[in-house]
């Protein structure tokens, strides 16, 4: 049995169970930090003046969607070779595989406002066995919703995930 | 006065290109620690010839490019992309789909 077969296998076991993640309170600094990364430096002086104004303030249209993890991280030294947390890999952990994002459609159902406290629920959607130019991989598709407190979604974000062999060392794509 | 864009209406393209300091700060603001944003040397590995742009750095970046277009009484319902390889191995993002825009159909 190959890694990416067992790849294919967790996430097959993963299907449809949904994981709960507390993104904490979003506030005005987080997204105006992230307008200023993303140098939208118009949003980051809107914000502020809303803010100033006492007015409700919105995140960035992607703001959720773009953020990988809310936790607190693992040390250094429990980080996956390609620099993610375990958490951050599904299905992957302890394999020999790498993985990149193949695309995503994000859902802006209502903007989340500075001040809401953010749930996320993530489950893995489909686990497929494909063949491309670069060999054998696993297709997988996550889905994660962002809700407020009262249950009402916020974002959806549908992804894939590329799942590869790992590369013999020395060896390159 | 600029026409407010309609359902069907295509946005023009625009080339854009983002700096390494940007993807480092990217990387930063979104939690997101994979070598091959900021480790040339692990993304040559990976057959890129250097760091690769975050694909949700892309995605932001079509966003704001598709509302700035669409103007200021427009809002996002959706977007979607896809990440592909170009022909020199270098990463792209592709927007397949906006969603309507509310305010300015």
């Amino acid at each position: 049995v190959s890694a990416l077969d067992d790849v294919l296998s967790r996430a097959r076991g993963l299907i449809g169970r949904w994981e709960d993640e507390d993104c904490g309170t979003v506030t005005v600094k987080d997204f105006c930090r992230y307008a200023v990364a993303v140098d939208d430096i118009g949003y980051l002086r809107r914000a502020r003046a809303q803010e100033a104004a006492g007015q409700p303030v919105e995140a960035p249209a992607l703001f959720l969607a773009a953020t990988m993890s809310w936790e607190d991280g693992p040390a250094e030294d429990e980080l996956l070779p390609d620099g993610l947390a375990v958490r951050e890999s599904p299905c992957t952990q302890g394999l020999p595989v790498r993985q990149v994002h193949g695309g995503q459609s994000v859902r802006l159902t209502r903007a989340p406002l500075a001040g809401t406290r953010v749930t996320a629920s993530r489950a893995v959607t489909s686990a497929e066995r494909k063949h491309g130019r670069s060999g054998d991989f696993v297709l997988l598709g996550l889905t994660t919703r962002y809700t407020s407190p009262d249950g009402t979604e916020l974002t959806a974000v549908d992804e894939t995930v590329v799942v590869l062999a790992a590369l013999p060392k020395g060896a390159t794509a | 006065v600029n026409t407010p864009a309609a359902v069907g209406d295509v946005c023009p393209p625009r080339r854009y290109t983002h700096s390494r300091l940007q993807l480092f700060r990217f990387s930063a603001v979104s939690w997101n620690s994979h070598r091959i944003h900021y480790d040339a040397e692990f993304a040559a590995s990976e057959g890129f010839s250097d760091v690769v742009v975050q694909s949700t750095l892309h995605g932001q970046t079509l966003t704001r490019y598709a509302l700035e277009w669409a103007g200021p009484d427009a809002c996002l319902e959706s977007v979607s992309w896809r990440n592909r390889r170009d022909r020199r191995g270098r990463r792209a993002a592709h927007l397949e789909r906006h969603g309507a825009y509310g305010g300015a159909l």
